[in-house]
């Protein structure tokens, strides 16, 4: 039952890793929706599989990673399994990406305006030079980089990281992608930039109508930014919901904490004191807890929670969690 | 960069001058007498005196070496005791045989290096990786000499179109090159086919990726260059190395290269003809790095000299 206005549908993802020790599920079985339009939040602590669900949505997992299971459904077309002709005419012209780190992420030994142009002319193959340097030029202005003729022929090392993640914006955006993945996009930037970058893609998410996929670890930039939100956990969506519900109901113990941490520009951080973070680690993607497998930092854990793996309960509402305290 | 590298040519004076200075003291402990070299027996000790004061061999060893760099300075090496002829004459004639031959073998060895390199490179652990990182490590460990050894036996004695040695025409370069090509091109392999590997772990491959590009195109367009960087060092090392004389090939095939010179002139201690020599390999060893440092610069925008 899909609705019309669906632009991407996973359903029971799976993105194994054979490596020589054993079997990382860094994917393990996730529903994922995005509706056109709409800016869909994944959440989660660092080495929670959020990078390898883009990834497997830009079918760009390299051995000894794999797709094992599931479908990608992108405009209704699945995407796993697709011939890899198919596949690269929808890479950064129908699906676009933003990494994490803008300072690696440029070719250093080119001209930034060379490199957006680039995709420009792999996806529209009549397109002249002169006129994709003069779409780049536009994107350049649009994206809010000054002096955008004098910056297409800058190296990326001559930009600041903020310019050249507008850079990697203008790159993600100048074919006027229908879903943008931004894994993380302002993780290596400072508050301030940080905050611009995010104001820049809001904008231009309503200008361009494209739909958004925010990767991060930070509630706080998923309240500022997101319709939706997935919250994951050492490869497992934990909860969904409409931002507004999450935030005013929260429901599973792990969203508790990661509420308790978001960083505040507000108040005043506690140097001393620090950030408030959930106690433990990220459990070894190779050994798996029993059970649910956030039970060993939950406080509320119980004897069954070592024992079965909770399912995603509906809450109504559109909002789903997987914790045994809502299974009755 | 102009005046980058006036500056690199300035610093490289003191070091030129130091290599002249301890070559210069390391000929003169040497023992052997040059005017008995030069002179057949029975020569009257008149004759003797009159050649070394001719010579200024009687001279304090400071005084000889100050004069040795004055002249030099005005492009005069001396006179080869062996040869009698001009120093700076004989290693002129013989440094086109030995750029014909040290740029033939540095073409020959990145034509199938490089190659060879991203191939194994893209094919990482298979059969065909396997198979060229196996040729280049017999490449880089069969002696040169060896392996001249075997050509001159294949192409010239059994299928006969190839001439065994002498230098009077290109089809005389052929099989040298190849002998000294194939030795290092199992090093540019290798070195191309790690660097590679290197770059295409970077986030700027990914990127490359995402965007829709094939993966040759990720290959050639995006990674090549960058994995280039250590390569063109080497390169340009390896060239300022032949071109100071590929001692061995020369001598295999009877190339008269400044290789052969070098040997000759230590087997007959001809003093100032080995000097002359060192001399220029000093001087070319540093122009090769200048090079790679131009070439470095030209690749990687990053690098900005001042
Ligand atoms: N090449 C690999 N080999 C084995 N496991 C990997 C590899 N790449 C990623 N993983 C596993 O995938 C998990 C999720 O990684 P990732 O998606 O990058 O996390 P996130 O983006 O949420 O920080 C990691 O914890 C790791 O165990
Ligand atoms: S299932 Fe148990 S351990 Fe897991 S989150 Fe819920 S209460 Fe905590
Ligand atoms: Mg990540």
């Amino acid at each position: 039952m899909r609705e019309d206005n669906t632009i991407l549908e996973i359903n029971n993802l799976k993105t194994y890793f054979y490596t020589d020790k054993g079997v990382v599920p860094a994917v393990d079985d996730v529903s994922i929706k995005v509706k056109k339009g709409q800016i869909v939040g994944i959440v989660g602590e660092s080495g929670c599989g959020k990078s390898m669900t883009s990834l497997s949505i830009m079918q760009l997992i390299a051995p000894p990673g794999k797709i094992a299971g599931g479908e990608i459904r992108f405009d209704q077309k699945n995407l796993v399994g697709i011939s890899k002709q198919e596949m690269r005419s929808i890479r950064g012209n129908e699906i676009s990406m933003i990494f994490q780190e803008p300072m690696t992420s440029l070719n250093p030994v080119y001209p930034v305006g060379k490199q957006v142009a680039e995709t420009l002319l792999l996806h529209n193959a009549n397109m002249t030079k002169a006129e994709a340097k003069r779409k780049v030029i536009e994107m350049f202005a649009m994206v809010g980089i000054p002096e955008p003729e004098k910056r297409y022929s800058v190296y990326p090392h001559q930009l600041s990281g903020g310019l050249r993640q507008r850079v990697m914006i203008a790159m993600a955006l100048i074919c006027r992608s229908k879903l943008l993945i931004a894994d993380e996009p302002t993780t290596a930037l400072d508050v301030t930039i940080e905050a611009q970058i995010l104001k820049l893609m809001k904008n231009l998410q309503a200008e361009i109508d494209t739909s958004i996929i925010m990767i991060t670890h930070n509630l706080g930039i998923v309240a500022e930014m997101c319709d939706y939100v997935y919250v994951m956990y050492a490869g497992k969506i934990m909860e969904q919901a409409d931002v507004f519900d999450l935030f005013d109901n929260p429901k599973h113990p792990y969203t508790e904490g990661l509420l308790k941490s978001i960083p505040r520009r507000d108040v005043h951080q506690n140097k001393s004191k620090g950030l408030y973070s959930i106690e433990g680690m990220v459990p070894n993607m190779l050994q798996l807890p029993r059970g649910c497998r956030f039970h060993p930092r939950c406080e509320y854990a119980v004897d069954a929670c070592r024992e079965v793996e909770p399912q995603l309960v509906d809450m109504g509402n559109d909002h789903l969690v997987r914790c045994i305290k809502y299974n009755q | 960069m102009g005046a980058y590298i006036v500056k690199r040519l300035l610093i490289s004076i003191p070091v030129i001058f130091g290599i002249s200075l301890i070559t210069f003291i390391m000929l003169n402990v040497i023992p052997g007498d040059p005017i008995a070299l030069m002179m057949k027996e029975h020569i009257s000790t008149d004759v003797v005196e009159r050649v070394r004061a001719q010579m200024h061999l009687d001279d304090p060893a400071y005084v000889r070496f100050f004069r040795f760099v004055w002249d030099a300075l005005h492009g005069d090496f001396g006179t080869s005791y062996k040869l009698n002829r001009s120093v700076t004459t004989l290693l002129l004639d013989a440094f086109p045989n030995t750029l014909a031959l040290a740029m033939s073998g540095a073409l020959v060895s990145w034509i199938i290096g490089i190659p060879a390199g991203v191939l194994s490179a893209v094919k990482k652990r298979s059969f065909l990786d396997n198979s060229i990182m196996g040729f280049s490590l017999l490449g880089v460990s069969i002696p040169v000499f060896w392996a001249g050894l075997l050509f001159q036996y294949i192409f010239s004695m059994v299928l006969g179109i190839l001439p065994v040695s002498g230098f009077s025409g290109p089809e005389y370069l052929i099989m040298p090159a190849i002998v000294l090509g194939w030795s290092s091109a199992g090093t540019i392999a290798r070195l191309t086919r790690s660097s590679l590997l290197e770059v295409m772990r970077n986030d700027y491959i990914r990127t490359a990726r995402a965007k829709g590009n094939l993966e040759i195109k990720v290959i050639l367009n995006h990674a090549l260059k960058n994995s280039m960087l250590p390569v063109v060092t080497v390169m340009a090392l390896q060239v300022a190395g032949l071109l100071s004389g590929a001692v061995i090939t020369e001598s295999v095939f009877g190339i008269p290269g400044i290789g052969r010179i070098a040997v000759n002139a230590i087997q007959s201690r001809d003093m100032p003809l080995l000097q002359g020599a060192v001399m220029f390999t000093t001087v070319l060893v540093i122009l090769g790095n200048l090079v790679a440092d131009i070439l470095y610069s030209l690749i990687d925008p990053r690098i900005k000299y001042d």
